[in-house]
């Protein structure tokens, strides 16, 4: 039984892998199995984790222990979540529109003053001060590499102030009111952009050992786990 | 005289010893430092203990610390002596709890002495999260300029922004896809409706339909998310209406592909495949499925215009696509596309809030320089 679905797994991945060379029926068969199978996964997936677990089972349990004020939340929560079947009737469209605007409106303002913590805040102080505290504009760094010229000290030296001008070039280079003309900004372009490629290129190559280290855990599955048990079934 | 003498003497003489019990007194053998208190900004449920041994390990290897909630016995941590601070956070049920801890020293023998320290503690709810000023303080002179701002545009005063490449492409991509005769994809991301990206990318969408209607090009617009698809349908019809060719407008041109992330893929790639369209905008937030949609719509020859915030993303698209908007282009794009005073004035505050980041930036650097952490402490805590 275990080749059974082991083969049928490579055999899907080979369907999935043949898109490489062109579409074909293999593929096509691939794919639509592939998206039917996600949509019935996330059917399923939908009813037991949220109606069941965020809705029937808590209205059930602060029914039974007479929790008004919890049953009358999640009551009203479920029926601002009924208003979006409101689409299948065209007279009545428009209510779906509420839940919507709930959903958004509530995520916006909930993110703003996290966001700016975490995205904005944050990053400066990274900018300022290492993890440890130490300001990365330290004079002591330059004057130690003076002193002891080595890689280790030049690196030391250069990280923190090479950190801070990148960072100040790039917010400079997201000016969007200012004209391309202006100082400032003809000044900042050039190395933003060059810190900006230098960062994509980095992540680029990162990510793609990654999607490489994907590619070779299925051949590993295809070449060192489906075919020894394919040849230790077959051959007896 | 001399049993005067004797007694005298006699006191003399005991006196250090009295004074070296007096002593053992004042300082006992055991000791430590033990402080108790509420955790500071939450909701009351914790209560921060800190311990510090009194005593070397040879004579207290190990302290137990009993805790009792609201007077009854709770557990027992024992503290191993390594010299150094122990801490410990004690979770309660609900704000307003006693907690007491009973500090025991363990000897050498291995007895237990003590209680050494008691000390007690109530857990207290905080109103306000106070790590968060600063981030308070920002957001509030950020949503003070925001409705500054665009009172003024709506005023009439012009905003400028700046030329963004991409942007000025959408034209020449759909009038080639009018060309060609081929059908215009628009993918929204991947993400939910309250992802930035999405809600960017959903303003972008606006005023792309409305030239796809005007031009009466095919257009395709592949979901993942059954609440963006919702929205994503509206705005497609009003903009086919506000183009004046609610005619041409099908229900089914926005669809939902599949809701999972790479059956998504596989099914956009393979619908791109069969329907060769001319133009491909990839706008918003994107996973791993990026290069995916990007390569396959780069095979089958289309202009791919595209634009994320997620910085592991950018490098594909940079790489596979022939116009990008890089991280914040793509907030700027949807005020550059419609002119709206809403959206000129938020771009505008952002403008300006960056030159305060900036100018906060280099204060604090400079700051720091001279030993000073005043910015950090009152504006970027």
């Amino acid at each position: 039984m275990m080749l059974f679905w082991y083969t049928i797994a490579v055999l899907l991945s080979l369907a999935i892998f043949s898109f490489l060379w062109k579409d074909n029926p293999l593929y096509k068969f691939a794919e639509h199995l592939f998206v039917g199978t996600m949509v019935g996964y996330q059917v399923v997936m939908v009813f037991s984790q949220i109606i069941m677990r965020k809705i029937v089972d808590p209205i059930t349990v602060a029914f039974d222990n007479s929790q008004i004020l919890t049953l009358i939340s999640l009551v009203f929560a479920t029926l601002i979540g009924l208003l979006f079947l409101a689409r299948f009737s065209r007279k009545a469209e428009w209510v779906s529109r509420y839940p919507i605007s709930i959903t958004v409106g509530f995520w916006s303002g909930y993110a703003i003053v996290a966001s700016f913590k975490t995205s904005v805040l944050t990053q400066i102080r990274g900018t300022v001060v290492d993890d440890l505290g130490q300001p990365l504009l330290n004079g002591h760094l330059i004057g130690d590499f003076f002193k002891n010229p080595s890689l280790k000290t030049l690196d030391l030296a250069t990280a923190g102030p090479l950190l801070v001008f990148g960072v100040i070039v790039v917010l400079v280079y997201f000016f969007f009111s200012v004209k391309h003309d202006h100082p400032i900004i003809k000044f900042a372009n050039k190395p933003a952009l060059f810190y900006l490629m230098i960062g994509f290129g980095a992540s680029f190559g990162y990510t793609f050992m990654g999607r490489i280290s994907l590619f070779i855990g299925r051949m590993n599955f295809i070449f060192n786990e489906w075919w020894p048990l394919f040849k230790q079934t077959i051959g007896g | 005289m001399k049993k005067i003498t004797i007694i005298l003497l006699l006191i003399l003489l005991s006196a250090p010893f009295m004074a070296a019990q007096e002593t053992n007194e004042e300082t006992p053998f055991y000791a430590c430092d033990l402080s108790l208190y509420d955790s500071p900004n939450d909701e009351g449920v914790n209560v921060e203990l800190e311990f510090t041994p009194g005593n070397t390990a040879a004579e207290v290897p190990q302290y137990a610390i009993d805790l009792y909630i609201d007077g009854a016995f709770s557990n027992t941590i024992m503290v191993k002596n390594a010299g150094a601070l122990f801490l410990h956070t004690i979770p309660v049920d609900k704000s307003g709890t006693l907690v007491r801890a009973e500090v025991f020293a363990y000897d050498a023998q291995g007895q237990r002495q003590g209680p050494i320290v008691v000390k007690e503690a109530t857990s207290a709810a905080q109103w306000y999260f106070s790590d968060r000023l600063g981030a308070f303080i920002w957001s509030l002179a950020f949503i003070g300029l925001i409705m500054v701002l665009i009172r003024k545009a709506k005023r009439g005063q012009e905003i400028f922004i700046r030329r963004i490449a991409g942007l000025e492409a959408i034209d020449d991509a759909v009038g080639r896809a009018t060309e060609m005769g081929r059908p215009v994809y628009y993918i929204p991301g991947t993400s939910v409706i309250d992802d930035i990206a999405t809600l960017a990318s959903l303003n972008i969408l606006r005023p792309v339909a409305q030239q796809v209607a005007t031009y009466e090009t095919p257009f395709s617009v592949p979901i993942q998310d059954p609440v963006v698809l919702t929205v994503a349908q509206d705005v497609v019809k009003e903009a086919y209406m506000a183009a004046g060719r609610a005619d041409l407008h099908d229900e089914g041109m926005v669809y939902l592909a599949s809701v999972g992330q790479f059956a998504y893929a596989a099914a956009v790639n393979g619908a791109m495949v069969r329907e060769k369209p001319a133009t491909v905008f990839l706008l918003g937030m994107f996973w791993a499925e990026s290069l995916m949609l990007a390569e396959t719509a780069n095979t089958v020859g289309a202009i791919q215009i595209a634009g994320t915030d997620s910085t592991s993303q950018l490098p594909f698209f940079i790489a596979a696509c022939d116009y990008t908007l890089i991280g914040e282009e793509l907030y700027a794009a949807s005020a550059y596309l419609s002119r709206e005073p809403l959206l000129l004035g938020t771009l505008k505050a952002q403008d300006i809030i960056k030159g305060a980041v900036i100018i906060s930036l280099v204060l604090a650097i400079v700051l720091m320089l001279f030993g000073s952490d005043f910015i950090m402490r009152i504006f970027l805590q």
